[in-house]
């Protein structure tokens, strides 16, 4: 996390432009250019700028936006719901998509019902994530006009209107990257279907779906987890730029507007606040695997 | 047990061949792969297909029916035709021409980001993987740098640097140096430990001889493959920059600004998003093809398994 920090923070001090000039626009004068400078700390040496900042990240103070007029951390927390949404929504799709999609292959392997889906994750993961969300308004907001193309609704002011503005997006976010963990599944199914227990299953007399449900997914998810808690941040990439999509109120438009602005306080505490949920996930992802996989726990002992 | 079989498959065999008495020890190795790869219909396509984008791209200029940036007001938002191909965008200039000078970009960005981070990754991989002093210290930057969502820490590179083609290279080679050091440091690990690196220890071969013809020798064929796929990588997330405004500067047709433009006039101009969308996804695809068939061809585990019939 700290290694994170840095390089955020030489990211922003290595960078040429003067955000005092560019706030004040071109008709400032140098005066001027310069009080805002010793105003925003900017005169200070970066050894002394370094550890404010740090200190001011661990509190979660990213500062002030430059052209917002108000601090970074209250500008995330008004954007942040519709991207956490999204991103929870589009892990369901993907889970919905990705699980069933693997055992199915994996069960009828090199059958024509496996090529097609194996084909179908390979085109799922090359398809870019804004053009797949543009064919979806394409199909059903322009041509069927069954759903939105854009827009958020709050789910407590309208739970339909909210699905139903939140549904593409997700679709688009979660066939994008379902790929690569049907993928997964299906192989690790494949290795798990050759063991020897569930050869003892068969034997037993167990109906083919319970051994596939419960002896054999189970021990084929393990590695699928970690993969998930990996695209995370394929995730929340991808989510910045559905959300400019289908115009989504969430950190991605924030993003979007301070690009253009150079509002670096903005975007650097976007990729810190990504990056901690990346982290924190990835934390998440290893107690599960523990949780999971009772195995490891002993070992570790 | 399957590790067995593959190290059975991968023994050198000794084969008399038509000199005589010289003893081969890598049986047509280097023909066996390029039969592999080529006897794969997906991957006979798809370097295809690359070729074919790759001479439309290089050659745009020749190739193009029209100025990319030519604005003809008299032509506009107009559906494919014999006279433009792929239609016209809003302001008359001809989306076909667009579309094979944007495939400059492109390429440009997957080249020079792969040779860079392949470069860079390789050469950390290697000195985390053999050091074991380094080890700590290139690893924890590595997972510092992956820590990123990929396409935020590029968006903030090239806002801090300026939207030039420069710096969405340099954006997106960072982002995927850390994914080619691990693969590097991971096979380094193996093979370090094997007997013929001891060997060239002991007839007194310096590290940088072991690590170049020995280590890195042998971790061509995974590289190789990774950087099929970071290519295709490089490619989305240079079009996911483009299309969120932070990448090139927005005169030069990239696939993804043309999306972008595409998407706002979607309900009256599909082909505005369509013809790009398409095209960025079959580049992709047959990157990602490539890379699968090159991983069946390069590697025996993989190859025995499709022999099995249990791959693909």
């Amino acid at each position: 996390m700290l290694v994170v920090g840095s390089i955020t923070f030489l990211l922003i001090h290595v960078t040429p432009g003067d955000p005092a000039a560019v706030m004040l626009g071109s008709e400032a004068t140098p005066a001027q250019v310069a009080r805002l400078r010793q105003q925003l700390g900017l005169n200070d040496p970066l050894l002394v700028q370094y550890p404010n900042w740090l200190l001011d990240v661990v509190r979660l103070d990213f500062g002030e936006s430059f052209f917002l007029d108000r601090p970074v951390r209250a500008a995330i927390r008004d954007r942040v719901v519709p991207t956490l949404q999204l991103t929870v929504y589009a892990s369901l799709v993907a889970l919905a998509i990705s699980i069933p999609a693997g055992i199915i292959a994996a069960l009828k392997r090199n059958s024509l019902i496996d090529r097609t889906l194996m084909l179908l994750a390979l085109a799922g993961s090359a398809i870019a994530d804004f053009f797949l969300g543009i064919l979806l308004i394409l199909l059903f907001a322009v041509t069927l006009r069954w759903l939105p193309s854009g827009g958020y609704i709050p789910i407590l002011d309208d739970p339909i209107g909210h699905v139903r503005s939140m549904l593409l997006p997700s679709l688009a976010l979660g066939v994008s990257i379902a790929g690569l963990p049907a993928r997964l599944i299906r192989s690790t199914m494949l290795d798990v279907l050759h063991e020897d227990y569930i050869r003892t299953a068969y034997a037993k007399g167990l109906a083919p779906a319970t051994i596939a449900t419960t002896h054999a997914l189970r021990n084929a998810l393990l590695p699928a987890v970690t993969v998930f808690g990996a695209t995370i941040g394929d995730l929340l990439g991808g989510a910045i730029v559905v959300e400019t999509v289908f115009s989504l109120p969430g950190m991605g438009q924030l993003v979007v507007n301070s690009i253009d602005r150079r509002d670096f306080p903005v975007i650097q505490g976007v990729v810190m606040v990504s990056a901690a949920a990346y982290l924190l996930v990835n934390l998440l992802t290893d107690v599960l695997y523990l949780y999971l996989d009772p195995r490891l726990r002993h070992v570790r002992r | 047990m399957s590790a067995g079989k593959a190290s059975a498959a991968g023994r050198p065999t000794l084969r008399s061949r038509q000199t005589g008495w010289r003893a081969s020890y890598q049986p047509d190795r280097r023909r066996a792969w390029h039969r592999i790869l080529l006897s794969s219909p997906g991957s006979m396509a798809s370097l295809i297909f690359l070729g074919a984008v790759i001479v439309l791209s290089v050659l745009a200029p020749f190739f193009a029916p029209a100025d990319p940036t030519f604005i003809d007001p008299s032509v506009r938002l107009r559906p494919p035709s014999t006279a433009h191909w792929l239609g016209t965008d809003d302001l008359g200039r001809d989306v076909f021409s667009r579309l094979i000078h944007a495939g400059r970009v492109s390429l440009v960005v997957a080249g020079s980001v792969t040779f860079a981070s392949a470069t860079l990754g390789a050469l950390i991989g290697l000195l985390a993987g053999y050091y074991r002093r380094l080890d700590g210290l290139l690893m924890r930057l590595m997972d510092g740098i992956m820590a990123f969502p990929g396409v935020l820490l590029a968006i903030a590179v090239v806002v801090a640097l300026g939207p030039r083609l420069r710096s969405v290279m340099l954006a997106l080679a960072l982002v995927y140096v850390p994914v080619v050091a691990r693969l590097i440091r991971a096979t380094t690990l193996l093979i370090r430990e094997l007997p013929y690196v001891e060997a060239a220890h002991c007839i007194g071969l310096s590290d940088g001889r072991i690590l170049r013809r020995y280590i890195l020798a042998n971790s061509l064929s995974p590289l190789i493959v990774q950087c099929t796929f970071i290519a295709a990588y490089a490619i989305l997330a240079e079009s996911s920059l483009s299309f969120l405004g932070a990448s090139v500067n927005p005169e030069t047709p990239t696939w993804g600004n043309m999306l972008r433009d595409g998407q706002r006039l979607i309900s009256t101009a599909w082909w505005m998003a369509v013809a790009p969308g398409v095209t960025l996804f079959c580049t992709v695809l047959a990157c990602t093809v490539l890379g699968d068939g090159l991983r069946d061809a390069l590697d025996p585990r993989t190859r025995e398994r499709r022999n099995d019939a249990t791959f693909r």
